[in-house]
């Protein structure tokens, strides 16, 4: 159990201040396992008290502002770290969400950390307890003890992370007294190496990595801008696109499909790395691909509210495509 | 307990090399990579993939009984040039298939834990018991030994006993072992001829003796602590009580709609349970041929119940999960008095946002609202 | 070794007859391909049959011929999804695949000495028709038997042939409706559960089996309630959508029932001890 921090406490308050304006607040609470969190649903005032706001609290709870603001007619206050208000903006961008009735507040981060890059340290051993103080976690499993140094153990989005303390869009802030205070890296250093290899060895590195998915859709469910789950082509009859059966081709095939849903669009909040239980590096894929939109269309999503998508809109002429070089 | 039969730890990965010559064998692997362990052939093991009998597989080892996708039979439209509007179907069946089970070799599954062989009793409840029984099932489970090793780690997810189960529950196994230490000891063993035939196979390995009085209460200290551990973390529950409390608060709308806000209805769960089993079937065709396949298929999804009309009478995700519950604590018992829960905890591990069944039950339970 | 019978493994056979009843609706007369098989089959009143479309899947049909009939299965399958619409596109002469009989049947046997009100709704007269049938063929075990056709309009009732036979009969009482009057119809015009509680139909020693679209059951159990039947004596067909038909794949359960083997008949007050029966 650790104490309540100082963001936290003006968390709470600034919620308890404009409650009554909302139907329903969604933040983070206490998980019973160890270094993780949970979603809390507050509709009551009371419930308030349970939430939380530290550097375990990793979930994007933009997830549920598409499908909570169809089902329910009032307003809907989102508790959000920076990185999350990017998933708001581009669902608002197009025009999937109504930024009346989902309202932002948005906290000051000072990063969090990864929890399959600490199980992954430990070497996959089961973590019985944990607890983190003075930037040291320490572990318990069941033969061995571990302490590690948090500093090194933040998700990767944080280390390139420069919107920490001033999101780009927010309807409330509440700011952290502690700041991000690791080092900093270069937006997508990490492909670096992989783009180096031949074709045949991506296509390889892919298959292996696909040919493990045995498509329970955590990913595509979790991500905040695919809200086609219930609309889904690749379970669809008719239009009879894919098979339902789990293999690795129809895992390549589902994958694929779910790439070019978000080319452009996805907001590299990681979810679906983090929830796959077959850990398939589905975040390099996105990230390489939003690059090259990057490249080509100078567009980062999430960024800005009233700038169109470039794969959802139409321009004649593209200033980054030299259409005579593609021939 | 007169005598002790056990193999020393140190001739473990020599025993199981021996046994693939003879059988295929799969046990749990670790990919130390990335860490997570699965139940895999022995023929993966090397030094990037290493055995690991002590922590729990992130996958349940169903898919050997109960394979993700698997093909049915397989069909192929015929015409005949006598008859030019008529198309014949001729149907290859997969029959074909099961003598190729016959003949391959017998399967060892090493190192499943209690839990996973009390979810295999469910599996045999579903498909190889009753009038319909599937034969590929029942073939695979006759030429599948299973030797089990006993609990002696609890982690905070493990809840079997609260279900009926034990950490040493050996019923369904054919050998049940106990790690003591330097030794694996034989706890229990099966009076099948495979199995006799196995150990004889084997007998180089495993020594005999007496078993002396500080050993019997050595092992009897081992089984009353898992038990006691694995207690602790969920209240007993029976499983006549459940059911009725399942059925008394069924149209609790609100409260359902509530403790399942956060779930965002992925197979996540379904997937990893050794339980679970429902399953899909479907029809692929290119040209002339296709084949009819079935596949796992999970009851969150909101494809689930959907039908040809567009009416669905599961159109929300509350529906579903107060669905995939009662399957678990209510309905599976009044069919085959039997929970569908073997309480291993792995839903709980896997599930993208924290959705603890136990929290889920007890709160279902709870006399307030 | 012991053989075990596949039972996802459908019989092929082919389609002999094809009957057009309505706009949206067909029927299907065919005969198992293995002669012997078809002799020898049997099934009972209220089962259903899954039919294979090979290339395109499986949906499940009440079996509607009488169970007397040695010749042929009949099944009548309306238009509205990717297997429906591929059954509509065959012909007569090419094959499907089936998978029968499976689910339970209609208890005959319990509703002897008693007067049985049979109420269909447009195709829901499909599972009735078999009852029907093997009632009238042992007409000396029962009462009065009454039957309550409901359709949109005249040109909405399925199985004309029978009604026409029915009309004639002395062993029945026909009551058909339809929901708007038009012009050329000279029978009862109105909602079924109108029409019904106009008939005020006796519930002492009566039986009623109801089946027909979910919104027409819902209210026309209301009336049944009002006129005093008990839900002993109600008996309904549900459906879900249905895959394996044998009780495995788990979909198509309400409660702790299988629709595919514990129905789809069901009576009333099973359905009133199960929490997620949607009637």
């Amino acid at each position: 159990m650790q104490q309540e921090n100082s963001v936290e406490k003006k968390l709470k308050e600034r919620i308890r201040d404009v409650f009554d304006d909302f139907e329903l607040v969604i933040g983070y609470s206490q998980s019973k396992i160890p270094l993780k969190v949970n979603p809390l649903f507050i509709q009551r005032k009371e419930e308030i008290d349970d939430l939380i706001f530290n550097n375990l609290c990793i979930n994007n709870l933009a997830t549920y502002s598409y499908f909570l603001s169809n089902e329910l007619k009032g307003k809907i206050g989102i508790v959000l770290k920076p990185c999350d208000t990017r998933s708001i903006t581009q669902l608002i961008s197009e025009e999937l969400l109504n930024k009346d009735r989902v309202k932002s507040i948005v906290v000051g981060c000072a990063g969090i950390l990864d929890y399959k890059k600490i199980v992954k340290e430990i070497g996959g051993l089961k973590i019985i307890s944990a607890d983190i103080k003075d930037e040291h976690i320490r572990i318990d499993t069941i033969d061995e003890n571990f302490t590690l140094k948090a500093k090194n153990f933040y998700a990767d989005k944080c280390y390139t992370c420069n919107i920490y303390d001033n999101p780009p869009y927010y309807d409330e802030f509440i700011e952290n007294d502690s700041k991000l205070n690791i080092e900093p890296r270069k937006e997508y250093e990490d492909l670096d190496e992989f783009e180096k290899l031949s074709l045949e060895e991506i296509n390889s590195f892919w298959d292996l990595q696909f040919s493990n998915c045995i498509r329970c859709y955590a990913c595509r469910n979790i991500c905040p801008l695919e809200v086609c789950r219930d609309k889904c082509i690749a379970q669809l009859d008719v239009p009879h696109w894919q098979s339902q059966k789990i293999n690795a081709v129809e895992g390549k095939f589902f994958q694929l499909i779910r790439a070019f849903h978000l080319a452009g669009r996805c907001t590299e909040c990681g979810e679906c790395e983090r929830v796959c239980p077959a850990n398939i590096q589905l975040l390099k894929l996105m990230k390489k691909i939003n690059k090259d939109v990057l490249k080509l269309f100078n567009y980062r999503p999430g960024f800005n509210l009233d700038e169109k998508p470039p794969l959802l809109t139409f321009k004649n002429v593209e200033k980054n495509i030299k259409e005579e070089e593609l021939i | 307990m007169k005598t002790l039969t056990y193999i020393k730890k140190e001739n473990l990965n020599t025993f199981l090399e021996k046994l693939n010559k003879n059988y295929d064998v799969f046990l749990p692997v670790q990919n130390k990579a990335d860490g997570t362990i699965n139940f895999e052939s022995l023929d993966i093991v090397n030094d990037n993939n290493v055995i690991n009998l002590k922590e729990k597989t992130r996958k349940s080892p169903k898919s050997l009984f109960f394979p993700p996708s698997e093909n049915l039979f397989e069909f192929e439209y015929k015409k005949d040039i006598k008859k030019p509007d008529i198309m014949e179907i001729k149907l290859l069946e997969s029959e074909k298939m099961i003598p190729d089970e016959i003949n391959s070799r017998k399967k060892v599954i090493f190192g499943i834990k209690p839990c996973d062989t009390m979810a295999v009793k469910c599996l045999d409840l579903v498909f190889g018991e009753g009038e319909k029984k599937d034969p590929r099932y029942v073939m695979k489970r006759e030429n599948t030994i299973i030797i089990s090793i006993g609990c002696n780690n609890i982690f905070p997810d493990c809840f079997c006993t609260s279900v009926g189960g034990n950490p040493f529950y050996f019923d369904h196994s054919d050998l049940g072992l106990i790690d003591m230490g330097p030794n694996l000891v034989i706890f229990k063993s099966s009076e099948r001829d495979d199995i006799r035939e196995l150990l004889d196979k084997s007998h180089k390995f495993f020594e005999e003796r007496e078993i002396n009085s500080d050993e019997e209460i050595e092992i009897k200290k081992i089984i009353s602590e898992s038990e006691k551990k694995c207690s602790s973390n969920w209240e007993s529950v029976n499983a006549e009580d459940i059911a009725l409390d399942m059925e008394r608060k069924f149209s609790e709308e609100e409260m359902w709609k509530n403790i399942t806000r956060k779930c965002i209805s992925c197979a996540a769960c379904t997937y990893v349970c050794p339980a679970c089993v429902c399953f899909n079937i479907g029809d692929e065709q290119t040209g002339m041929k296709g084949e009819r396949y079935k596949c796992w298929d999970f009851c969150t999804n909101y494809y689930y119940t959907l039908e040809a009309s567009g009416h669905n009478p599961r159109e929300k995700i509350y529906q579903r999960y107060r669905n995939k519950i009662n399957c678990k604590y209510n309905y599976f018992y009044k069919r085959n008095k039997n929970l569908y829960c073997v309480g291993c905890g792995r839903c709980i591990d896997v599930c993208p946002v924290g959705m603890d069944i136990r929290e889920i039950v007890k709160h279902v339970r709870s006399l307030q609202k | 070794m012991e053989v075990i019978k596949n039972h996802l493994l459908p019989k092929i056979a082919t389609i002999k007859k094809i009957i057009r009843e309505t706009p949206n609706i067909i029927s299907l007369q065919v005969a198992l391909d293995d002669i012997e098989a078809m002799r020898n089959f049997i099934f009972e009143p209220g089962q259903v049959a899954q039919i294979s479309v090979f290339g395109f899947g499986e949906s499940t049909f009440v079996i509607n011929s009488t169970p007397s009939n040695k010749d042929y299965l009949q099944f009548s399958v309306m238009k509205s999804g990717v297997n429906t619409t591929a059954i509509h596109n065959l012909s007569e002469g090419e094959k499907v695949g089936i998978r029968a009989p499976l689910g339970n049947w209609f208890p005959y046997k319990d509703m002897e000495g008693e007067n049985i009100l049979f109420i269909g709704g447009g195709i829901g007269l499909a599972p009735l028709r078999p009852l029907i049938f093997h009632i009238l063929e042992n007409k000396e075990k029962y009462m009065k038997l009454t039957l309550l056709y409901a359709a949109k309009s005249p040109d909405d009732f399925c199985f004309k042939y029978d009604i026409d036979e029915w009309e004639k009969s002395k062993d029945i009482q026909l009551i058909q409706t339809i929901d708007n009057a038009c012009y050329g119809w000279d029978k009862e015009v109105g909602l079924c559960p109108n029409v019904l509680e106009k008939m005020y139909p006796s519930s002492q020693n009566t039986i009623a089996v109801i089946c027909g679209p979910p919104i027409m059951i819902k209210y026309t159990l209301e009336v049944l309630k009002k006129l005093d039947f008990k839900d002993d004596n109600i008996y309904t067909t549900l459906e879900r959508r249905m895959k394996c038909g044998i009780g495995k794949c788990g979909r198509c359960n309400i409660g702790e029932k299988f629709v595919c083997v514990d129905g789809p008949v069901f009576s009333l007050r099973e359905l009133s001890n199960i929490s997620e029966s949607f009637i």
